[in-house]
């Protein structure tokens, strides 16, 4: 009898744990979550023009960082 | 007055050349510091400047170093290589500062600033939270150029204390392209890269200067105080009849047949209530640059008004603006040279 009490707690706790893992689930892909490589692509287009010395080599610059975005973020 | 009008064009064609010629100006190189000899030979340079003796203090990225040299221009001193630890810089080090007492080196990657004193001796670290771009310093206030909320393309200008904490932010300025427009995730890297600024800090002035760099239909400048309060706004029309183009606003971008491109490089305070502009005007077939024009323009700080414009080489990276000098690299027989120029404005 002892046994099953401490079956049920931990029933009762995996099924809190699927609720609450379940509403951060169905929450974060309503409000599109966003990839943490969105930091690293805004830096990234800054960083080309502080080291590239001109337009050409900065819009090189710029389709790489949205190169290494996408294909982090796919 | 058929007459009058043949006596009245020769008139009005003479105005507007000495107009335009007033506007002209001529850069004088004073120095140029670059050579094969390893003390000499310089990668990718992110910041130099000087200190009130007239050394001369260069960063440079693709070498993880920086070096002092003499007011001649004769090598003095060398620190730094790649790495994390101590007295080391990543190769993503950008801008250098002088305060009057200590250098300030900006070393992205490793989340850091490095304070140095004039000797290159590395006295602490500033950490970082977060990858930020630029950086000024007006008291003991220093500012970076980072994203304003996360997963939106705009940018503000953050403002740290010397410990690294974040005190407060500003700007909230959008290009006026994007005026009426709403942004769409689908193109987010499109609207990051058209929502580029840069900055300048005037110590003496405590003022933060701010602008776009892709510019609308006209150029704005936006000024605030060292707390980040809004001070005002200046207006300047482009060197071209300019209009931005729409293709760019999406991603990925279908390039028409020919355009233009206009790129605010930098921005700079020159003292005497002047401001800098490196500027670029870049007209394009389908994705590749045919013709690039570099102009280097002086602006009245509180008009806006255009002072002088000057055509310079393709090849020279504007890095830093003080005391009627500028700062810069350039590509000669392809070897870097870190190129100084007295500002006869």
């Amino acid at each position: 009898m002892k046994q099953c009490g401490y079956l049920n707690s931990i029933m009762i706790f995996l099924f809190l744990a699927t609720l609450i893992s379940g509403v951060f689930v169905i929450k974060s892909e309503s409000t599109e979550p966003v990839p943490p490589c969105d930091e690293y692509l805004e830096w990234c287009i800054d960083w080309c023009a502080e080291h590239n010395p001109d337009p050409q080599n900065y819009q090189q610059c710029l389709n790489e960082c949205a190169r290494k975005w996408l294909e982090w973020r796919t | 007055m058929i007459k009058k009008k043949v006596l009245l064009l020769p008139i009005l064609i003479l105005v507007f050349l000495a107009f335009n010629l007033s506007l002209e100006a001529e850069l004088k190189k004073v120095l140029s510091i670059g050579s094969n000899q390893p003390d000499y030979l310089f990668m990718t340079v992110t910041g130099v400047v000087l200190d009130e003796e007239g050394n001369i203090y260069v960063a440079d990225a693709g070498g993880s170093f920086i070096r002092k040299y003499n007011p001649e221009g004769v090598f003095i001193k060398e620190v730094g290589r790649y790495g994390q630890g101590p007295g080391e810089f990543s190769n993503s080090i950008g801008s250098l500062l002088y305060d009057g007492q200590k250098l300030y080196l900006k070393d992205d990657l490793n989340y850091r600033i490095a304070v140095l004193d004039k000797e290159l001796n590395i006295e602490n670290y500033i950490k970082l939270k977060g990858l930020r771009a630029s950086l000024a310093k007006i008291d003991n206030l220093f500012y970076q150029i980072g994203s304003a909320k996360r997963g939106e393309p705009f940018r503000q200008v953050e403002i740290y204390n010397l410990k690294g904490d974040v005190v407060s932010s500003f700007f909230d300025e959008r290009p006026d392209f994007f005026k009426g427009r709403t942004f769409s995730k689908k193109d987010y890297p499109a609207w990051v890269m058209l929502s580029s600024i840069v900055m300048a800090a005037d110590r003496a002035a405590e003022e933060i200067a701010v602008t776009f760099t892709n510019p609308g239909d006209k150029i704005e400048i936006f000024f605030y105080t060292k707390e980040g309060k809004f001070k005002n706004k200046i207006e300047m029309d482009h060197l071209i009849k300019y209009k931005f183009p729409e293709f760019r606003l999406h991603f990925p971008p279908e390039y028409p047949k020919k355009s233009d491109l206009i790129l605010v490089w930098s921005i700079h305070y020159m003292g005497a209530g002047k401001i800098l502009l490196d500027y670029w005007i870049s007209r394009y077939e389908l994705e590749k640059a045919v013709d690039e024009k570099h102009y280097l323009l002086v602006v009245d700080r509180k008009s806006g008004r255009l002072l002088h414009q000057e055509l310079v080489s393709n090849d020279l990276k504007v890095i830093g603006v003080e005391d009627g000098m500028l700062f810069g690299a350039e590509i000669a027989e392809d070897i870097t040279k870190v190129v100084l120029y007295k500002l006869d404005y």
